[in-house]
């Protein structure tokens, strides 16, 4: 049989580094590269590619070498030349000492007996040397370095885990948080939301026995019920697929969205800032270097495949990046912290399966979380067990996560840690993911005189909200859904008079709903809501708009700003699919009193002409495309609402330039 | 006569030479057992008369047999004969006629010899040439006897011997074989499992004509004495498994098993799971298509069910007449039974989260569709849900409690015209009928009624995450069911194969994953079989 046996096969070290180095970018990287490169995007990721791939052969070849040697001290023992020097934990026969007699720097092997803070070093069994190899076995070693190395690794960690922990509130927040208090509380907190979350990843990450557990184990007849490494190489084996499929969709639908000419490397920033940035970044492939503790795990394979699938993988991630800049635009990429999440809202389903589909893909957007937190709460659980020994694993990893937890609190908003997470991995992380492993090789002492100086040089170089109470869940039929939208400029000082369509409910057997209208003058969107609410007793929705109508803003600029006011209030509601298309509209009271006088649903009928419109090759902007238009300066035609004879019909009227400035087009 | 049992319920007494004092412990063991038949009989040869006593339980043993093969040759046939020790030495004086007619002797008597040798050589002679019987055995131990007479055998005692014959006479109280209840197909053999220990071996004998394919025999239960068989492939099982199953089996003590159904979850290394590790089957083609992979059968008598071991989640899906249809049907099949699982699991939840969190991605009509059919309804989605769902789950109980006829009744009833009744009530909305009923009928489609048990469970737990966290309760309620099944094992295999195999040999484990890969491509044996004996289709 071929399961107990406290190995990994390649399969699963690849997607367990794949998914962790994945997951680990594609949530930062669109953001951030559009941040920090602008219109140098795809050269700033390219060279980051080159750096990536750089790093990742660096971490192979520094395990190789940890591997070697710890290769070279067993063939030492078995040759006879050890020293022993037995300590006895629990009365077992498992401590022994043994170490190689190499002249440069005494590198030991072993693991700590409870109670007992001596160095220990050595494997009795060859089964016990199973996981305890390579990184990990040098590092288990408590000779000049051992401990200290080992707080190192653990302090790293779990700050990583710190940080994706405050990144998953921010992906609960930004995507999970707004709909259930749309459909439970309006009070409902981060808190609430985050916490299944990280239980979850806790119960992830205690599956198995404790890897170091082997030692004993290996001298008893009946091996242990699977180690926790076996466990998490099923788990990420399982799972690997699911992280995938947002953008997989992305890709099979918003091909057409895209604007590929930032896929055109230019340069535009100074080189060394270009390389500074690009460095900067390897801050969120970090996760690559999880390969040191892994790789000592698998079975016999080969390492090229792994190494070949990490580079596809931030490959993948940049060509996604840019993808998304593609549709969202660079600059307001580099405005819009969660791009990944944001770009769902511009992409829409075909056959009108789902209405829109975003909020489903948070579904999926987790899986990445709970994988990045499940895999750096096992390795601090790990490391911690190297810290304090044997520990029950459940309390190592409820530690572990306490400490993170806490360090969350500690720690700015989003955007601040994120920055914060950039600098300690530019200075610090980053540094040390390469150096804890060539120290715990064991250094020549003359080298050791230029740590200081090495640490000078990186010196130098260098929020949850907690609300509660949950009120009764909001159902289907206890909102309004509006499906129609017309804006125009507010009276009484109010900037908006928002007039509605809205739906009424089909019962059984009727043919069809009309719209009932009503109309209100706001500032926003959110009073809107409430005036909604407190006058038909039902809450508003306009996830179900099916056209967006402007009255006409012909007449001077300060309405057209006013208009690109309304464009990023709409912006930021979330309900409103980015997907809806927006028309003009000439005399509202004319478009009102067939509203009002419709016998059929005037949503539905305008949704048709836009179809039917598009089929002509009318290129109806939606939404979105305003948007771009405003943010990046592309330049869209404006089609407006008009009644003839015989019923409305869809015409192009103007050309809208960047910046909102409108120009007359021809037809 | 006071008789002593040690800790595991055996009596610890010896076959005495006096057969009295054997007839004195039975007559105390078998006190108040108003179907023990018992007799004495005394058997009349030349050389003088010898006491034998026999005893049985009635309703267990085959009377005629006993009949034939003991009293009528010993009583009649053999009456006023020589008695002839097997190795040619006589006990009387006069000549004597073996029934085989191969030794004929007359000799000078032995009067040196002993009592307790007569008494020896009268015991060989019965055993080896005056019964008829093929399935007779020699016991020492009163216990054994016992125990075999328990079973339906026949306990004979000869006086001065100290030894006791125990002749195979079962005839167990038991039905016929009859189609599978709960497994039915449409192709395929329609035979199933019965409660006789014999006849389940033998449908499984009857299928796989190898000397290969062994019987490893026990019994469990203190005091029900269950037998149970360990049936396997020799050349194809890993020894180490087989070690491990006897292990296990032999690591409790327990006073009886009634049903292979106790049996499992004392075999379940994860006792709270809500999935079954191990599976049964009433099937005899699909138990013997499980020996030829390379797993255990174990039998358990009086149960119509076997257990295969190792199992995984892929293997609840398979069913038997996947491999008789075409490849395209059986792996259709298959989809819509993961399909299945799916929806039975999910669409409750997945219903509750929508339109209570995420109203936005459904089509407009359909949206305003579901609103105005709840506009009457007075609870909460979640409530509707739950008490259509439970309305489900107590007309399925009262179903399956009920007799055949009336059971069908009940469905009809429960789910038309309550069904009816409730939405016109204004209980429940009609989309929420539609709902409960998919998910039922859902729930129905997966072979294993034990596993379709797991998910219907595990949709009261996706409700309640899809209530209180909406979609991201039912993303954390996958994540955690992910997690779980990622851990569990059957036997030393990952419970999940093929999907965590590890990619010990892709090819070769999703050839009977989703899709059913016609039987020509499928030519080496799944991962349970040993390696290097893995070739199970070769072409001529």
């Amino acid at each position: 049989m071929f399961s107990y046996n406290g190995k990994i096969s390649e399969k699963q070290l690849r997607r367990m580094l794949v998914a962790s180095t994945f997951a680990g970018s594609i949530f930062v990287l669109p953001y951030l590269s559009a941040r920090l490169f602008g219109e140098s995007v795809c050269t700033g990721l390219i060279v980051f590619f080159v750096l990536a791939v750089i790093y990742t052969g660096c971490i192979y070849g520094l395990e190789a070498v940890c591997r070697r040697r710890l290769q070279t001290e067993k063939s030492a023992e078995k040759d006879g030349n050890k020293v022993e020097a037995g300590e006895n934990a629990e009365g077992d026969s498992r401590a022994e000492v043994g170490k190689n007699a190499a002249q440069d720097g005494r590198t030991k092997t072993g693991e700590k007996a409870e109670g007992d803070s001596r160095a220990k070093a050595g494997k009795n069994t060859a089964e016990g040397n199973k996981v305890q190899t390579g990184f990990e076995g040098l590092l288990y070693n408590s000779g000049f370095w051992g401990k200290g190395l080992a707080v190192i690794q653990t302090v790293r960690v779990v700050l990583r885990l710190a940080f994706y922990i405050i990144l998953s509130i921010k992906i609960l927040g930004e995507a999970q948080v707004p709909f259930m208090q749309k459909g439970n509380s309006d009070r409902i907190s981060n808190l609430f939301v985050a916490l299944p979350l990280l239980l979850v990843a806790l119960y992830g990450a205690a599956q198995g026995r404790k890897d170091l557990d082997w030692k004993k184990e290996a001298n008893e007849k009946e091996p242990a019920k699977g180690t926790a490494v076996e466990k998490q190489g099923r788990l990420h084996e399982m799972i690997f697929w699911v992280l995938f499929v947002p953008f997989i969709i992305m890709l099979l639908f918003g091909l057409k969205e895209a604007d590929y000419s930032v896929f055109v490397p230019r340069l535009q920033m100074p080189v060394g800032t270009l390389l500074l940035y690009s460095y900067a970044l390897l801050t969120f492939i970090l996760p690559v270097d999880n390969y040191l503790y892994l790789r000592p795990a698998m079975k016999k394979g080969k390492n090229g495949l792994s190494f070949g699938a990490v580079a596809l993988t931030v490959l993948l991630a940049i060509v996604l990046s840019l993808f998304m800049l593609g549709i969202y635009g660079i600059h307001g990429g580099g405005s819009e912290e969660m791009l990944t999440i944001a770009i769902m809202r511009y992409i829409r389903l075909p056959l009108g399966v789902l209405e829109r589909f975003d909020v489903l893909m948070v579904w999926f957007f987790m899986t990445g979380c709970f994988l990045l937190i499940c895999s750096a709460l096992y390795r601090a659980g790990n490391l911690l067990g190297i810290l304090f020994g044997r520990v029950r694993r459940l309390w190592l990893l409820t530690g572990a996560l306490i400490i993170a937890v806490v360090t969350v609190f500690l720690l700015p908003e989003y955007n601040q840690s994120l920055t914060l997470f950039l600098c300690w991995g530019v200075f610090f992380d980053i540094p040390l993911s390469l150096l804890v492993p060539l120290l715990s090789l064991g250094i020549p002492k003359k080298y050791l005189k230029l740590l200081p100086v090495l640490a000078l040089c990186l010196l130098t170089g260098c929020g949850a909200e907690d609300k509660n109470s949950v009120n009764d869940m909001k159902n289907v039929e206890q909102r309004g859904y509006a499906t129609i939208l017309l804006v125009s400029p507010g009276e009484n000082g109010k900037r908006y008079h928002f007039d509605l369509g809205i739906a009424e409910e089909k019962r059984a057997g009727e043919d069809s709903q009309t719209e009932e209208v009503c109309g209100f003058d706001c500032g926003s969107f959110e009073e809107l809501s409430e005036k909604f609410q407190s006058v038909k007793g039902k809450d508003l929705s306009l996830a179900h708009l099916k056209v967006i109508l402007i009255e006409d803003a012909k007449d001077g600029s300060a309405k057209r700003e006013e208009q690109g006011q309304l464009l990023y209030d709409m912006d930021d509601n979330e309900e409103i699919a980015k997907t809806c298309p927006v028309l003009q509209l000439e005399d509202r009271k004319e478009f009102l009193d067939y509203l009002e006088e419709a016998k059929e649903p005037a949503g539905t009928y305008l949704s048709d002409l836009v179809e039917a419109g598009q089929r002509q090759g009318k290129d109806i902007p939606w939404l979105k495309d305003y948007l771009k238009a405003v943010r990046e300066g592309d330049g869209i035609f404006i089609y407006a609402l008009e009644q003839t004879e015989e019923g409305w019909t869809i015409k192009c009227r103007d050309e809208m330039q960047g910046s909102g400035t409108l120009q007359k087009a021809g037809e | 006569m006071e008789i002593k049992y040690n800790e595991n319920n055996e009596i610890t007494l010896p076959v005495y030479e006096n057969l009295e004092q054997n007839i004195e412990a039975l007559e105390s063991i078998f006190a108040d057992w108003g179907d023990i038949v018992k007799k004495k009989f005394v058997l009349e040869r030349k050389g003088g008369s010898i006491g034998l006593y026999i005893i049985y339980v009635d309703g267990l043993t085959d009377n005629e047999m006993v009949e034939r093969t003991i009293t009528r040759p010993l009583l009649y046939e053999w009456r006023d004969r020589d008695c002839v020790r097997p190795d040619g030495t006589g006990n009387s004086g006069s000549a004597g006629t073996s029934q085989t007619g191969e030794t004929e002797q007359t000799g000078e008597t032995e009067q040196e010899t002993s009592g307790s040798e007569k008494a020896d050589a009268v015991f060989e002679q019965i055993f080896h040439n005056q019964t008829e019987a093929v399935d007779l055995t020699k016991q020492t131990e009163l216990g054994q006897v016992v125990a075999a007479v328990l079973k339906g055998d026949t306990g004979i005692f000869v006086d001065g011997a100290a030894e006791a014959m125990v002749l195979s006479t079962k005839k167990l109280p038991t039905r016929a074989v009859s189609t599978p209840q709960k497994e039915a197909g449409l192709k395929g053999p329609r035979d199933s499992f019965n409660e006789n220990f014999r006849v389940n071996t033998g449908l499984l004998r009857r299928r796989i004509k190898d000397p290969k394919m062994k019987l490893k025999q026990d019994s469990l239960g203190q005091r029900s004495q269950t037998i149970y068989g360990l049936m396997y492939m020799e050349d194809l099982v890993y020894p180490s498994l087989l070690e491990k199953i006897e292990k296990k089996l032999k690591s409790f003590e327990i006073d009886g098993i009634f049903d292979s159904g106790m049996l499992v979850h004392l075999l379940e290394e994860k006792w709270y799971s809500p999935f079954p590790q191990v599976q049964t089957t009433e099937r005899p083609d699909k138990a013997a298509s499980a020996i030829m992979e390379g797993r255990v059968v174990l039998v358990v008598d009086n149960s119509p069910e076997v257990i295969i071991l190792p199992t995984t989640f892929n293997t609840f899906f398979q069913a038997a007449d996947d491999y008789y249809n075409r490849f395209a049907v059986g792996t259709f099949a298959r989809c819509l039974r993961y399909l299945a699982a799916y929806i039975t699991v999910l669409l409750p939840g997945l219903y509750i989260a929508v339109t209570c969190y995420y109203p936005q991605v459904l089509p407009t009509d359909f949206l305003l569709a579901i609103a105005g059919a709840r506009n009457d309804i007075t609870f909460p989605i979640v409530v509707e849900v739950l008490l259509m769902e439970l309305l489900f789950e107590l007309l399925r109980e009262a179903g399956i409690r009920l007799p055949g006829q009336m059971g069908n009744t009940i469905g009809v009833v429960g789910g038309l015209i309550v069904g009816q009744a409730a939405v016109e009530a204004s209980l429940v909305s009609t989309i929420v009928v539609i709902v409960v009923a998919l998910t039922a009928i859902a729930s129905f489609a997966i072979p294993n009624e034990e596993f379709s048990s797991t998910f219907r469970l595990l949709k009261f737990f996706m409700i309640f995450l899809g209530a209180v966290w909406g979609l991201y309760g039912i993303m954390l309620g996958v994540l955690i069911l992910q997690i779980h099944l990622s851990s569990l094992e059957s036997f030393g295999i990952p419970y999940m194969m093929p999907i965590v195999s590890g990619s010990i040999d892709d090819e070769v484990e999703f050839q009977d994953f989703v899709m059913r890969k016609p039987i020509f491509t499928m030519r080496n044996r799944p991962l349970y079989a040993r390696r290097g004996n893995r070739i199970r289709f070769r072409k001529q």
